[in-house]
């Protein structure tokens, strides 16, 4: 479980990354970019909290 | 342990060391210290800092090559003044100082650390509160205000506030747990921040952008193109506004887990991501913000919701949220320090309810970058004393940790030596109008010279002879 959360995890902050230049090649809309900034952020925030810090709780 | 990431046992967990030195078993590699400084620097502050150095009229070059100067120098005096003393002594600062100083007179260092902190807390329950007003419209006061502009302002700082001192008595440890998830997202979303601003302003060369960003001075002076920060200003802000953490040795009590002072190094991830990368990114959103809205009002939250919507909220909220309470949390420790008797969590609520009261005057926001020079002239000074013990006091026959060797509370030499150049300093700072990042440096060395020359003045030399040389 941890580790599946930790991929999705890794996969949202790539999405953060990447996404901000896909917007500025001119593939994506302004509206897009914003919603999937959005989404990508709930995801990091729903699956990081299984694996950071799990070792030291 | 080799691997810094590996957890030592269930017993050394719960030991902080606060009063002994950290042992080889805690110590920690260099990959420890990188991934938290990136996440330390990347805060609520830099959000105000970037605007306000285009509000400032600093040019495109000065920006960029001062920043990457006054950076690197902040990462020196991490790695050569701070690191070095934390990596042999392995103390926290107020522990070291306590030897030097004695403990009532860090006492008084600590509530002035305290107060300190709970207006740097206010600017970020200021910035907090720019991202949740956005759903109900609420206008932010002008740069220039010093006064909050309406009520709706003063109930949602307030609610604001609140919330963040009730968590910081509270659930401290589950912000810091929640702070340490969200560092690596809010440098990406800082990061993205830039790009999509960048892109807003329709910039594809250095020349397209030196156009815009001076319009966008130009648009914010109202027509006129001064500027009160020249290159000399941008890198001696970069290198001191974090004074009290690197010369003024704050940082002592985290660098002493590291096992080399090479760790040292790692400050140039929170400097380049969050004092540059971030900075940059902030101020490119409030050019695009400009074009865009015509709008040169530094509130960070919409700046954030026009680049990259509800995301750049969410990270306002958080950077804030994450930044303000363990400073109002540690602001409460250093007060409790003060007050015998009361408890830990009605002091976090006094901190908490003086930084909310300073979050409604958007002054303390607005004003930052005069304030975290303020802030490293009242604080690194102490530094110096701490550095001149280290490595001077036995050269001129002056007894290290005199407090703790002669059993002393209470240092003169080190009240008269800190006061002095600090009073000149804060004297000229608000009678002159003198800028305060000038004043660190001076202020440090002054300390430093002042407390040797006390000292043997004092006559501590004696003591010396009377315990052989041996404290």
């Amino acid at each position: 479980m941890s580790a599946l959360c930790k991929w999705i995890g890794l996969g949202s902050l790539l999405l953060i990354l990447i996404v901000p230049f896909i917007y500025a090649a001119g593939l994506l809309t302004l509206a897009w970019l914003k919603l999937i900034i959005l989404v990508a952020t709930l995801v990091w925030f729903g699956s990081a909290p299984f694996w950071i810090g799990k070792r030291s709780a | 342990m080799n691997d810094p990431m590996e957890k030592p046992a269930a017993s050394e967990q719960l030991e902080e060391f606060e009063n002994t030195p950290v042992p080889a078993r805690a110590q920690k590699g260099p990959r420890a210290f990188w991934g938290m400084y990136a996440g330390e620097h990347a805060a609520g502050t830099e959000f105000m800092i970037g605007p306000l150095f285009l509000l400032s009229g600093v040019s495109l070059h000065n920006i960029f090559w001062g920043l990457l100067l006054g950076n690197f120098l902040a990462v020196l005096s991490w790695r050569f003044v701070c690191a070095p003393i934390a990596t042999q002594a392995r103390l926290t600062l107020y522990c070291h100082l306590e030897k030097i100083a004695g403990r009532k007179l860090v006492k008084i260092y600590n509530l002035a650390n305290g107060v300190l902190f709970c207006f740097l807390a206010g600017a970020m329950i200021t910035v907090s509160a720019s991202a949740v007003g956005i759903p109900f419209n609420l206008e932010m006061p002008a740069l220039d205000a010093i006064y909050p502009n309406s009520v709706s302002f003063v109930l949602i700082v307030l609610a604001v506030g609140a919330v963040i001192s009730v968590v910081a008595g509270f659930g401290y440890e589950a912000v810091s747990r929640f702070a340490n998830i969200a560092s690596p997202w809010m440098v990406l979303i800082f990061f993205g921040c830039g790009v999509v601003a960048l892109k807003q302003l329709g910039v594809s060369s250095w020349a397209d952008l030196q156009v815009i960003w001076t319009e966008s001075i130009r648009f914010a002076q109202g027509g006129t193109e001064e500027t009160s920060m020249g290159f000399l200003e941008v890198v001696l802000f970069a290198w001191f506004c974090n004074a009290a953490m690197h010369v003024g040795m704050s940082d002592l009590s985290v660098l002493r887990y590291a096992r080399k002072a090479s760790s040292g190094w790692a400050a140039a991830g929170g400097m380049y991501v969050g004092h540059y990368m971030a900075w940059l990114a902030a101020a490119f959103m409030l050019a695009a913000q400009i074009k865009l809205v015509q709008s040169a009002t530094p509130v960070p939250g919409p700046m954030a919701f026009n680049v990259i919507g509800v995301g750049g909220i969410i990270c306002v909220v958080v950077a804030g949220w994450t930044t303000a309470n363990p400073t109002i949390y540690r602001a409460g420790l250093a007060f409790q320090a003060m007050i015998p008797g009361s408890t830990r969590l009605s002091m976090t609520f006094l901190a908490g309810g003086i930084a909310t009261i300073a979050a409604v005057f958007p002054a303390f926001a607005f004003k930052l970058l005069g304030f975290v020079g303020l802030y490293g002239t009242i604080l690194a000074p102490m530094g110096a004393v701490i550095f001149a013990d280290w490595y001077f006091s036995r050269r001129i026959g002056v007894v290290p940790f005199y407090a703790e060797a002669s059993g002393h509370g209470f240092s003169k030499s080190v009240l008269l030596a800190w006061l002095l150049p600090v009073g000149v300093s804060v004297y000229l700072i608000f009678a002159h109008g003198i800028t305060t990042w000038y004043f660190p440096l001076p202020a440090w060395i002054a300390c430093g010279v002042l407390f040797l020359l006390f000292s043997r003045m004092r006559g501590q030399a004696n003591l010396i002879d009377t315990k052989g040389g041996q404290v």
